[in-house]
């Protein structure tokens, strides 16, 4: 093109103003800002990572929560049941009721804590119960083995709120026991127990 | 920081980043503001009510195509809707107007500021001022125009010629009194 050659009027402001550039006034973007909205963020890769984890230790743990409930409440246990009383004083001639093994599978008879409710029936294994009223008031307790050597003792036992005395024996080997109740008169009675 | 991940920074609702956006394009977009309105006080509301659009939009933008062609479109589309609100009908122009409207470029012409230019464009009448922008500085053609407007093919090209009648006036004018 010719420099001074006749050019459309159109071209001509095109040419001038195409490509301008002016800076808009300050407050522009003060009145912008305060009207742009919130977006809702999307996940990042951390945020999945995170959630992940978070939800196979939730799952782990649930599972693990439910095979032991599921174990504990479906594996039979073996339970010592109880009829009614009673231990004998060794010095007359007497018996002791030897208490019978149960294989429990209603868990509602187990006892529950703090109520009056009647004496349960059913106690774990673990536990060794007898009742106070059988053997009246104890100096000691003693559980023998089959060599006679103490492996547990309890001095001034103090029954439960049940009425019973409780011993651990959950530390003991299974095999059958003897377990002497010093009274407080001076007698001693003895009972004979295999624990499983 | 390209433009994707400074749209994505945006859409993180990171402040910065989205005066970032503001003060990248808002310059052009000013002056294409300043072509359409009348006064610059009216610019400013088409940019301003223009920026809300593309902040409010944003998250459907899908990085297909220019990202400046976006938010020009929108530009474009608010001034038009701001200035139709306050237009007056188009009129039809019957007369036989010509294509072209010369004008011989010398030194003193190219010694007209850009502000005067745009403020030759801004005191055109509503109707010619926009079919002008239209076509010369967007690119659409009369038919486009048409549609867009719902007005005539033939009263785009009328108001297109007359407008360019206008400006050449005004041009010649200009040179008269600096001569």
């Amino acid at each position: 093109m010719k420099p001074n050659a006749p050019i459309d009027v159109a071209d001509f402001f095109k040419q001038q103003l195409h490509y301008q550039e002016i800076t808009p006034p300050e407050n522009i973007w003060s009145n912008i800002e305060s009207e742009i909205p919130t977006y809702a963020t999307k996940p990042t890769w951390s945020w999945w990572i995170f959630n992940s984890i978070a939800l196979v230790v939730v799952f782990s743990i649930a599972t693990y929560l439910w095979i032991q409930n599921h174990s504990t409440s479906s594996k039979p246990k073996a339970t010592l049941a109880y009829k009614q009383n009673t231990a004998i004083d060794m010095k007359k001639p007497s018996y002791i009721e030897s208490p019978v093994y149960e294989q429990n599978t209603e868990q509602n008879n187990l006892p529950k804590k703090n109520t009056n409710i009647s004496l349960p029936l059913q106690v774990q294994q673990t536990v060794y119960y007898i009742e106070a009223t059988t053997t009246g008031k104890l100096d000691k307790i003693e559980i023998l083995d089959s060599l006679n050597k103490i492996k547990k003792s309890i001095i001034n036992p103090v029954p439960n709120n049940y009425g019973f005395y409780e011993m651990n024996i959950d530390e003991l080997k299974p095999g059958r026991y003897t377990i002497v109740f010093y009274r407080k008169d001076g007698s001693i009675v003895h009972r004979h127990e295999t624990f499983q | 920081m390209n433009e994707k991940q400074l749209i994505e920074q945006c859409l993180r609702n990171d402040r910065s980043a989205q005066k970032v956006l503001y003060q990248t394009y808002a310059p052009k977009m000013y002056a294409v503001c300043m072509r359409y309105a009348s006064k610059r006080v009216e610019a400013d509301d088409i940019l301003q009510e223009a920026f809300i659009k593309v902040f409010k939009y944003l998250p459907t933008f899908k990085f297909q195509g220019s990202f400046e062609g976006w938010i020009r479109k929108i530009v474009v589309n608010t001034a038009l809707d701001h200035i139709k609100r306050y237009a007056e009908p188009f009129d039809d122009i019957d007369e036989n107007l010509s294509e072209s409207v010369f004008i011989e470029p010398d030194q003193m012409l190219s010694g007209i500021g850009t502000q005067e230019l745009f403020t030759l464009i801004q005191q055109l009448p509503e109707g010619k001022r926009i079919i002008f922008n239209l076509y010369v500085f967007e690119g659409y053609s009369h038919k486009e125009i048409a549609e867009m407007l719902g007005i005539s093919v033939m009263t785009s090209k009328g108001q297109f010629s007359k407008a360019k009648k206008i400006l050449q006036e005004k041009l010649l004018k200009i040179k008269a009194n600096v001569l």
